[in-house]
């Protein structure tokens, strides 16, 4: 009989599997920890943290396009007093100014109005009236800073701490390190209102170098949620589960001979969450369970805020069925076709695009934090408000704002956060962070995120090719003023 | 004499050159830098004693150079305060991992990657 090298190392193998499986033996791997053992054989169960957590879920709401938190949250008196003057050379020290539209005169709208809201006495512009009732709730990081001024670049930094492709996102990093609360649904999913997927593409949901399972699942506008998922009207449920069964065996049968395909035990995990989710996601997604009070709330009475608003009530559904990480991505109402209101970048027309978007987002994000406060789950929900980067203290085209990555502000709400505070600042014409040292950087919100879910992100390490990885690259510092 | 004086100068200015080349801080000399400070996050996580060892020798030796360049430079306090803070945590980070402290050597890792990003924001040619 003939017998080549391969062959004999995966009989001998397979020989010794049976017996050794138990004890976490895999052919052509020798053995390895229960720990691994069982994310191999369910690589979604629940894992437990480094430390007690204080949230169970996070709301990523990215605010696609960059919007000016300087029309906003951060009130400038002093860029109002200098509107329309050039840019004074102090405040320009030390930043790089190759953005498109070259450094205009300082800019301010007529359009804008200013009050504090709160104990926290915390400044909205009339941009955000009905979030700004919720100002208490609300910790903002008026010193956000990153890398990059280019849209799809500094979006993949926000959401992988990296401007080059191939890197976890962070809900895949909380995937991976805490796995599912619910086996009928994907534990890491995108939401986006709009007809597309977002601009910068399932990169930035991607699992990376990490099993392709922990990989985020984007879910559809509209009743059918993922695509593909129903079942077809001529197969009837008892076929579908047999003809399921088998390929489950065929696949294990191959996944056992390739321990090292991830792609594969992706798609056997697919195949039965798939199976469970033709139930559960139309169900999660089903917001004809909601009271007209409810779908008020959110804004869905509205035609500029009902898409948005929709997404965002999905998404307190989502929490309450245990999904751990929804990445929402913000898109454009139903009624818009100006390409220019498309997102938050406002190059030009800045009261236009942010008097669309910001009434997108308003009512909704006001109408979340107060369902989730109603419900009891804000306790153990985080909402995170980020973006790319902010726009420039000076005007681009008479009537917009150019890219900022040296200032700007983000915030958090929720379980774990300390409400009602300020963290850093910007300068007098809201420019550049005031103070470095009180720089956040995309890898200190994320370092931050995980803190809040029970995992140090310095610990938080997956072995690549040789090289412990971490979400946060080789940065990231815990924001403590931030918590509670 | 006017040619020894012709002489002097350009042996000035040879030496003059050489100096500065040895202190020059370029793409590649940072690159060096980058793939070092990795390399010694990775090795800190997997709690590689000597991998350490060798990484904090290497930056050690680059931050050296690169106070000397913008002690050289002047007009740049920062960027000489950042690098002396830099050279301090190496320095604890070795004596972190010599005493097994890997957490807190992880912890000062992540403080000499913030020094770095920190000098970038006001140093870095882009």
């Amino acid at each position: 009989m003939s017998i080549n090298r391969r062959k004999f190392l995966i009989q001998t193998s397979l020989g010794l599997g049976g017996a050794a499986a138990a004890a976490g033996f895999i052919p052509g791997v020798g053995f390895i920890g229960s720990a691994l053992a069982a994310e191999l054989a369910d690589p979604l169960a629940p894992k437990a943290p480094h430390f007690p957590s204080k949230i169970k879920s996070v709301i990523w709401l990215h605010q696609n396009g960059a919007p000016s938190t300087l029309d906003l949250f951060d009130y400038k008196p002093e860029l109002v007093k200098l509107a329309g003057q050039p840019v004074p050379a102090s405040f320009l020290k030390g930043i790089k100014t190759s953005t498109q539209g070259g450094v205009g005169k300082l800019y301010v709208s007529n359009q804008r109005t200013w009050k504090q809201h709160g104990e926290s006495g915390a400044w909205f512009s009339n941009l955000l009236p009905n979030l700004a009732e919720h100002a208490d709730k609300m910790a903002f990081i008026k010193s956000s800073v990153t890398v990059g001024a280019t849209h799809d670049i500094s979006i993949l930094k926000l959401n992988t701490g990296d401007v080059n492709p191939g890197r976890p996102s962070l809900g895949a990093w909380v995937n991976w390190a805490l796995g599912s609360n619910n086996p009928n649904l994907p534990s890491y999913v995108v939401l986006y209102n709009g007809d597309r997927e977002p601009q910068a593409g399932s990169v930035n949901w991607s699992s990376g170098f990490l099993p392709a399972v922990y990989q985020g699942t984007p879910f559809r506008p509209g009743d059918s949620p993922i695509l593909y998922l129903d079942r077809p009207d001529l197969r009837t449920a008892a076929q579908q589960r047999g003809s399921l069964d088998l390929l489950k065996t065929l696949n294990n049968i191959g996944a056992a001979r390739r321990p090292e395909d991830t792609e594969l035990r992706a798609r056997l995990q697919s195949y039965e969450l798939a199976d469970r989710m033709q139930r559960a996601a139309p169900e999660a997604v089903d917001l004809s369970q909601e009271s007209e009070a409810t779908k008020k709330l959110y804004g869905i009475d509205d035609k500029t805020s009902q898409s948005y608003g929709e997404v965002l009530l999905r998404a307190r559904r989502l929490v309450e069925r245990g999904v751990r990480f929804i990445q929402v991505v913000s898109g454009h109402p139903e009624n818009i076709s100006d390409q220019e209101r498309r997102s938050w970048d406002a190059h030009n027309d800045l009261d236009g695009n942010h008097g669309v978007q910001a009434r997108m987002v308003d009512k909704p994000i006001a109408g979340l934090l107060a369902d989730l406060k109603a419900r009891g789950l804000l306790d153990t929900t985080l909402i995170v408000w980020a973006s790319e980067f902010g726009r420039t203290s000076w005007g681009e085209s008479g009537s917009g704002r150019d890219h900022n990555p040296w200032g700007y502000t983000q915030w958090m709400a929720g379980g774990g956060v300390k409400a009602g505070t300020t963290y850093g600042a910007t300068d007098d014409i809201g420019l550049q962070i005031a103070d470095k040292d009180l720089a956040v950087d995309t890898y200190d919100v994320h370092a931050t995120v995980l803190h809040l879910l029970g995992l140090d992100h310095l610990k938080t390490t997956f072995l690549n090719n040789g090289r412990s990885e971490r979400p946060t690259v080789v940065y990231g510092k815990v924001i403590k003023e931030l918590i509670a | 004499m006017r040619k020894l004086v012709i002489l002097g100068a350009t042996l000035l200015a040879v030496a003059g050159s050489v100096i500065s080349a040895q202190i020059e801080i370029d793409d590649d000399f940072m690159r060096s830098v980058e793939d070092s400070n990795k390399s010694l996050a990775n090795h800190i996580a997997i709690k590689d004693t000597k991998g350490v060892s060798i990484d904090t020798k290497e930056l050690s030796e680059m931050f050296a150079q690169v106070e000397a360049f913008y002690a050289t430079k002047g007009d740049a306090q920062d960027a000489l305060d950042i690098t002396k803070k830099s050279r301090q945590l190496i320095a604890d980070i070795d004596k972190s991992v010599a005493s097994k402290d890997f957490d807190g050597a992880n912890v000062m890792a992540s403080d000499l990657s913030r020094a770095c990003k920190s000098c970038h924001n006001f140093y870095k040619k882009s």
